[in-house]
């Protein structure tokens, strides 16, 4: 599969003149096409920064980024790194710019002079794709937390970029927020191909990611399948995190010789593999 | 009774074209020295409830009183918020003082209570924060200290209620951890606590008590097993079950005679109850 993005010795230090004080230290690795990566770690372990630094809002101290063999710094000088990468927030209104649903969406794609039939096919897209075309005349404001979040990624979605990058985006919502922006997630991955990397404190959330990037003080401490993470109990712990109620009460089924597979990452599919057993 | 709702409704901007019925004909009463919580999707008055609690807002009708003083009376205002402290989502947010032991005797100094060196120590070991922070600025701490701080500089007033709107939310399993863990201790010490959360899960392993709100209306309130029992029923839109919750109701869906159980243990051992009982051979 294709690489999508490549780091390289990534390091990042906000004090650049104290040289040890490094929020980010030699990062190597790349995002492939299609994959649906989580962002893990406890406060302050470098995963925001690093996330700063694929959306070229920080510069790296060492090393490089690149996305699509660019640097990030002068696709965004060409005005393109918006139609490479959609960035989401944690804060939905602090993304939302018009005071219409569909002006919202067409806020992107007007900066990008595409003539206006375009544009409109472009919010229809998006709006059809994130559940919103029957808001679309609807004020921003009367949206509920989840349909704002959901108008956001919308707005990206219209510049038509290749990746999704959100750090926390659920992190503000209500549970049933939670689950349609997640819900959502998944589909762009698994329809749309769009490779969506994302930052969560949820563990239930890590564990229905492809992959899973584990940062621990400034370092990347673990780079796999989130099944193998959870599995390994002192790094987990040594990150000050905590397997996901469900993959506990999995591991407690197995351990009581029942066979359930690691594809199992949600109440469904356990039940669903349950009732093969019987 | 501590705190009591004696046929509670409230309105938002009553007799306007404006009006909002938040809270309808609510009587419950929070007993002393449980830990409540209040669940319900967005809008269903979670907010408006707690801030009654304390006066903060005064019912349109009907009455709280809380150790028999209603807040409906003025008068009783003064003692009643020192009785029930309410602390806000994000309350890190409203720290701004200059230094940590500054910021402890601020609101105890408003009730005309004095908050020594030894005294703010006393405060921060209560929430794990350790006291070499004394003289540090808040804005020097994580934020999952800021947090634990904000929670202290209330308890320096020693409310016998103590009312927490979302207390660990956005904070990693770690932090989330210390919270509940000190919200347990002031239990031990007799504080009655209130929550409101989103997250059953956390809900499932704090609370002793449950109150589920819809659209204003009272849908449940007692205790947690039952509580969630009768969400296994009914559902109430925009509300998730705990994760345990979850797997056993679908497996009841399924048609497996399963009881409700909503820990860990209990419910690997209705599963496993399951399986020898329908195991195929």
């Amino acid at each position: 599969m294709e690489s999508v993005i490549q780091t390289r010795g990534l390091c990042f230090s906000y004090y650049p003149a104290e040289k040890e004080r490094y929020a980010l230290q030699n990062v190597s690795l790349s995002f492939l096409q299609g994959e649906m990566v989580a962002l893990v770690g406890p406060n302050g372990s470098g995963k925001s920064t690093f996330f700063k630094l694929l959306a070229g809002l920080l510069e790296p101290t060492a090393g490089s980024v690149e996305v699509f063999g660019k640097n990030p710094k002068s696709l965004k000088e060409e005005g393109t790194l918006g139609t490479q990468i959609g960035l989401v927030f944690q804060n939905p209104d602090n993304q939302i710019v018009a005071a219409v649903v569909e002006e919202d969406v067409a806020f992107g794609p007007e900066n990008l002079n595409l003539s206006s039939r375009e544009i409109k096919k472009r919010v229809e897209e998006a709006l059809r794709l994130t559940g919103l075309w029957e808001y679309r005349t609807r004020a921003t404001y009367a949206l509920s937390g989840g349909q704002k979040q959901r108008l956001a990624i919308a707005g990206a979605l219209a510049l038509k970029p290749q990746i999704l990058l959100l750090d926390e985006p659920t992190s503000m919502l209500d549970p049933l927020g939670r689950k349609e922006v997640f819900e959502l997630l998944e589909k762009l991955n698994r329809e749309e191909k769009l490779t969506v990397i994302y930052i969560t404190h949820y563990m239930d959330e890590a564990l229905r990611a492809q992959r899973l990037l584990a940062f621990g003080q400034g370092r990347l401490a673990f780079d796999g399948r989130p099944v193998e993470f959870f599995a390994q109990k002192a790094l987990v712990e040594a990150l000050q995190l905590a397997p996901p109620p469900l993959y506990q009460l999995i591991e407690k089924l197995r351990a009581q010789n029942l066979k359930i597979s690691d594809a199992v990452t949600t109440p469904e599919l356990l039940v669903g593999e349950l009732c093969q057993l019987l | 009774m501590p705190i009591t709702l004696n046929d509670v409704s409230f309105l938002y901007n009553p007799g306007t074209t404006l009006e909002v019925k938040a809270l309808n004909r609510l009587n419950v009463n929070f007993k002393e020295g449980e830990i409540t919580g209040i669940i319900g999707p967005t809008g269903s008055g979670k907010s408006t409830l707690l801030m009654l609690l304390n006066g903060l807002l005064k019912p349109t009708a009907g009455e709280v009183t809380v150790d028999n003083l209603s807040t409906t009376n003025k008068v009783n205002l003064k003692a009643i918020r020192q009785k029930v402290q309410l602390i806000f989502q994000y309350p890190e947010h409203q720290l701004f003082a200059e230094t940590v032991w500054e910021e402890l005797a601020f609101g105890p100094k408003n009730f005309g209570i004095e908050i020594t060196e030894q005294k703010a120590t006393l405060l921060l070991e209560q929430v794990g924060l350790s006291e070499q922070y004394l003289h540090s600025s808040p804005f020097e701490l994580s934020g999952g200290e800021k947090r634990r701080l904000a929670i202290a500089s209330v308890l320096g007033i020693s409310p016998k209620y103590l009312v927490l709107d979302e207390p660990a939310v956005a904070l990693d399993p770690l932090g989330k951890e210390t919270i509940y863990n000190l919200l347990f201790s002031l239990k031990k010490q007799g504080v009655t606590v209130i929550i409101v959360s989103h997250n059953m899960d956390e809900v499932a392993r704090l609370c002793d008590k449950i109150l589920v709100l819809d659209r204003g209306n009272l849908i449940a309130f007692g205790d947690k097993n039952q509580v969630f029992l009768k969400l296994l029923e009914k559902n109430v839109q925009g509300l998730s079950l705990p994760v345990y919750a979850e797997v056993i109701k679908l497996l009841r869906e399924r048609g497996f005679n399963v009881d409700p159980k909503f820990s860990l243990e209990e419910t690997v051992a209705e599963i496993l109850k399951v399986v020898q009982n329908n195991a195929k051979h």
